[in-house]
């Protein structure tokens, strides 16, 4: 009894805090849906143009007539028939949306672009050479590993001049190969770690039968080691694209002339210009840019869950 | 053909490990020989240098009348069966059966007819499907099996396949896999620690200890005739009783005593000539269980039999073991179940000793 008590109340401490990092997600999705006039007013409240449409749906199911209010994005207030209100208030929740989608979608395509690339190139380049550091004994095989490894000890802004002069001086400032290449080349390190690691791991057996069976290198490493490595391959692709997407002052510094803004930049440029004061915008606009996220963590998180190698030899 | 030949091979690891000393060993086209020994004995390296999964230190294999050295593992012909079965666990059996077919470029239907075919002859037709975690130990040894009779290979090599399955699945595919050679008609090399196994599956048996090989029989004359002590003792279970002592001649017949005298056992007429040479050495007898025989009458026979202390008895169904002291020596008996000696009582048994074995106790070879 006392220790069910015990635990009870541990969980309940822990839930408090795990529902606490909720709390400014749900506070800029609750603003996303008001207007700028509300939020002027005061940061917490339920927004609006839900409570109307709530009101103006009740009544339709009543079949009351009584007019409802529509709060206008210029401030005034009108009263309308609750049909076209209903209709007229749930385009209003919708409106930031409209609008900060027309101004992020550049932003958003160019970071797809950045995110795949990058994402793309460290998982061809880090599973060939974590495979290469893994199942073959060349001499120095361990000091090319360590050497590669040693390279995670130095902090990014440490070589965020350098890699800014090198960007420089190949000509690729503004260009989207200005954020590719050093993201390929900075998030190869940890996922050679994390795959060689894992590719330690894979039974020799596999490798030797595939090798008995008439596999080459390359054959071994299409058809065994990349089928197998899902989990680590969804691993390093999730870590990849969340930090070139929420990478912020590389694009900000190397994309200066404004053409291939990805999201984190150009939602900070919207914030320090025209759209400034535009909170109820901005809010929609951080939203919408997280969706990709959401959506990559609940696809690339399943073959991760998943055991994939059980059964296959003798435990 | 596919005839196996080692000459005079030998394997180093680094930290100068040796693990195949000199071997020289011939494997005729279709036959089925089992290398057998204790962990650590150097048959799976030799097994895995034959497969080209080993680098060889020194000497020669040829697979059929080829030098194979330098041939990596996929132009050698062979296939090979692994203890763990090494499946590809994202690849159906059916794939994993044709995964080596595929790679050869094998034309869609001769693929399918052959994996059909090897299906059959293990009975995995339904399996085919299925992945191999969707299967148990006794169906994804038969995949592994498949998967190297689909290549229809010059040799098959398998390394201790049986060992990862329970007792009585092992018996029911060591007669699977004897069946398939009979088959198959092909050259098999099997390695396994069990010599249960190598007694039942061999047409000639390896055995090998510390990297050496020891000798290279039929069964039945690896039972009956022993190089040395440890061939003889490693060959049969309940494994041989050797009793320490030495031979003492006595009324111009020679005796062996054991060390502490409790034993006094005359020597065959037949073999005294070649044993007149090891008198009053140390010398080893060596009694396999069932050369020690039920004495009905209970009457001892002076230098023909013992009376022991019975400290254990287990029926086996068909027979007895019984374990016996016989002055602070162990001993093992095999004996029909007609009788029911008890334990802690005395008991007489008459000892075969035409049939007996002794043994050099300086060199551990066999004297006869």
């Amino acid at each position: 009894m006392m220790r069910y008590l015990q635990t009870g109340t541990i969980h309940l401490v822990l839930m408090v805090f795990a529902l606490l990092t909720l709390v400014p997600f749900i506070f800029a999705l609750n603003n996303s849906f008001r207007s700028n006039t509300e939020i002027y007013h005061g940061f917490f409240g339920v927004p609006e143009s839900f409570s109307n449409a709530v009101l103006a749906a009740r009544r339709v199911v009543a079949g009351d007539e009584t007019p409802v209010e529509i709060a206008e994005t210029d401030g005034t207030t009108r009263q309308a028939p609750p049909r076209e209100a209903l209709r007229e208030n749930i385009s209003l929740a919708l409106l930031n949306y409209e609008r900060s989608w027309r101004l992020i979608r550049p932003y958003m395509l160019n970071s797809f672009i950045v995110c795949i690339a990058t994402a793309l190139g460290v998982l061809l380049i880090s599973s060939v050479a974590a495979y290469t550091l893994s199942r073959n004994r060349f001499p120095g095989n361990r000091a090319v590993y360590y050497f590669i490894i040693s390279a995670m000890m130095f902090p990014g802004v440490l070589t965020f001049v350098p890699t800014y002069m090198v960007v420089r001086e190949l000509g690729l400032l503004n260009t989207y190969w200005a954020m590719i290449l050093p993201y390929m080349a900075g998030g190869q390190v940890f996922a050679i770690f994390i795959m060689k690691g894992f590719f330690d791991g894979l039974p020799e057996d596999l490798f030797e039968s595939a090798r008995i069976d008439g596999a080459g290198h390359l054959q071994s490493y299409l058809h065994i080691v990349l089928p197998l490595s899902k989990p680590v391959l969804s691993v390093v692709l999730i870590m990849n694209v969340i930090s070139s997407w929420n990478n912020f002052m590389w694009p900000f510094v190397t994309q200066s002339d404004g053409r291939f803004h990805v999201i984190a930049s150009g939602l900070f440029v919207l914030a320090t210009s025209a759209f400034a004061s535009s909170f109820s915008t901005l809010f929609a606009a951080y939203m919408l840019s997280s969706i990709p996220l959401l959506v990559l963590f609940i696809y690339a998180t399943r073959p991760f869950i998943r055991g994939i190698t059980s059964g296959a030899f003798k435990a | 053909m596919a005839r196996v030949e080692l000459k005079n091979l030998g394997k180093i690891y680094p930290g100068n490990v040796e693990a195949v000393k000199d071997a020289n060993l011939v494997i005729n086209d279709k036959e089925f020989v089992v290398l057998v020994g204790p962990s650590g004995c150097g048959k799976s390296t030799t097994l895995r240098m034959i497969a080209g999964l080993e680098e060889i230190t020194s000497g020669e294999i040829y697979i059929g009348d080829t030098l194979v050295n330098d041939v990596p593992p996929k132009n050698r012909d062979i296939a090979m069966v692994f203890q763990n079965y090494a499946l590809y666990p994202h690849m159906t059996v059916y794939k994993n059966m044709a995964f080596g077919l595929i790679l050869r470029k094998y034309p869609k239907k001769e693929i399918q007819r052959r994996v059909q075919e090897a299906a059959e002859i293990l009975g995995i037709t339904e399996l085919l499907d299925r992945r191999p975690k969707a299967l148990s130990g006794g169906q994804r040894q038969r995949v592994a099996v498949g998967r190297a009779i689909v290549r229809q290979p010059k040799v098959f090599l398998f390394d201790e396949p049986l060992s990862n399955l329970d007792a009585k699945l092992r018996v029911q595919m060591r007669t699977e896999i004897s069946k398939l050679h009979t088959r198959l008609q092909s050259t098999m090399i099997y390695v396994t620690h069990d010599q249960v196994e190598a007694m039942t599956m061999g047409d000639r048996i390896v055995v090998m200890l510390d990297g050496i090989i020891q000798q290279v029989a039929p069964p039945l004359e690896l039972y009956h005739h022993p190089v040395n002590l440890f061939v003889a003792g490693f060959i049969g279970s309940p494994p041989m009783n050797m009793v320490k002592g030495k031979l003492v001649g006595e009324n111009g017949s020679l005796f062996f005593v054991d060390e502490t005298g409790a034993l006094k056992l005359q020597t065959p007429n037949s073999r005294e000539a070649t044993l007149a040479a090891y008198e009053n050495k140390p010398i080893i007898l060596g009694i396999r269980p069932e050369q020690l025989l039920e004495n009905r009458e209970q009457q001892e026979k002076p230098g023909a039999s013992i009376n022991a202390l019975v400290e254990v008895v287990e029926p086996m169904g068909s027979e007895i073991n019984l374990y016996l002291s016989v002055g602070g020596q162990q001993l093992t008996a095999c004996i029909n179940t007609d009788t029911q000696p008890e334990v802690e009582q005395p008991h007489i048994l008459d000892v075969d000793m035409e049939a007996t074995h002794f043994f050099d106790a300086n060199t551990e070879m066999t004297i006869y």
